[in-house]
């Protein structure tokens, strides 16, 4: 109870664990930081930047952002489930943390892995 | 709400903009029961005239860039504490009657949920509690997914309502009369 309140994705490690144990430990291990491009968003260098417009007025108030620094890597949220889809991630090796759908409940409603369609009202 | 920062101010709890929100009760000390954000977020302990502050916790890069370059002064400032930017409703103890964010910390702490001190909430906020009510869901949000509904898979749309709605959501955000600006110091601006 104490990681799912102090982590907000212990419950996406845990559902990870199931299918993927190998790299929970490896991250819950520290040992895909900065090196593991599924873990990128953990790089210690994008948490660090300088804002303060009235030390660094010519900079708009930035110094020492993390684009300034080198081995930066930028944040960023892979898309790679399949084009036109929005609702479903393919399985373990899957960037997105969402819940796959269970193979049961695709089978009775295929639509499930189809793109969302707008409707009127 | 004619203003997005007047939403963190105890003044305004469960405003005509707030369709629901956390009813914490005001005054009350025993933990659980209050809001205890004021206390867990401010900047130092002038902010909240000593009933709590000093906080470690801060806006990530990405957020901050994100609410710099969207040019919205009122967003910007209601969330976080920027360098040179004066309060004029926090503060009201001290010698100047208003605080301003001082410079020299490498990061910005946040201001989203500060609400200030005894005298700036009217007598409401204690140790340990704001007896601020936080917006779970604000009308903005509705008047956003109105628009969202017009646009539907196009990429525009000519709603009148619609366009109402999205300039309503604008203007409270950007608040005209403080455009981004004022981040730059007035000493620069007359240099220029």
């Amino acid at each position: 109870m104490e990681f799912f309140h102090e982590i907000v994705f212990w419950p996406d490690l845990v559902r990870r664990s199931f299918y993927d144990m190998d790299w929970v430990l490896n991250f819950l291990n520290n040992k895909l930081k900065d090196t593991n491009p599924t873990t990128e968003f953990t790089n210690w260098a994008s948490f660090s930047y300088t804002f303060d417009p009235l030390l660094y007025p010519n900079t708009s108030g930035w110094n020492n952002s993390p684009r300034q620094q080198a081995g930066y890597i930028p944040q960023k949220v892979e898309h790679n489930v399949a084009q036109g889809s929005y609702v479903h991630a393919p399985g373990a090796k899957s960037n997105i943390w969402t819940l796959p759908y269970p193979a049961a409940e695709v089978s009775s409603n295929p639509k499930l892995l189809t793109q969302p369609v707008s409707y009127n009202f | 709400m004619d203003d997005y920062e007047e939403l963190f101010r105890t003044q305004t709890n469960n405003n005509k903009e707030v369709l629901f929100g956390i009813q914490f009760l005001p005054g009350v000390v025993e933990y659980g029961l209050g809001n205890p954000l004021n206390g867990a977020l401010s900047y130092d302990l002038s902010m909240t005239e000593n009933i709590g502050g000093s906080s470690a916790l801060f806006i990530s890069y990405d957020l901050l860039k994100w609410l710099v370059d969207d040019k919205a002064l009122s967003r910007l400032r209601g969330n976080v504490c920027i360098p040179g930017q004066k309060y004029s409703y926090i503060g009201t103890h001290l010698p100047a009657g208003s605080w301003t964010v001082p410079s020299g910390r490498t990061k910005c702490n946040i201001k989203k949920f500060v609400v200030g001190g005894i005298k700036d909430t009217d007598g409401i906020a204690v140790q340990g509690n704001s007896g601020h009510v936080p917006a779970l869901m604000r009308l903005a949000e509705v008047y956003l997914m109105y628009t969202e509904a017009a646009i539907g898979m196009g990429t525009q749309t000519s709603d009148g309502k619609a366009l109402e709605y999205a300039n309503a959501y604008a203007n409270v955000h950007s608040n005209s009369t403080r455009r981004i600006l004022c981040l730059i110091p007035a000493f620069l601006l007359m240099t220029f």
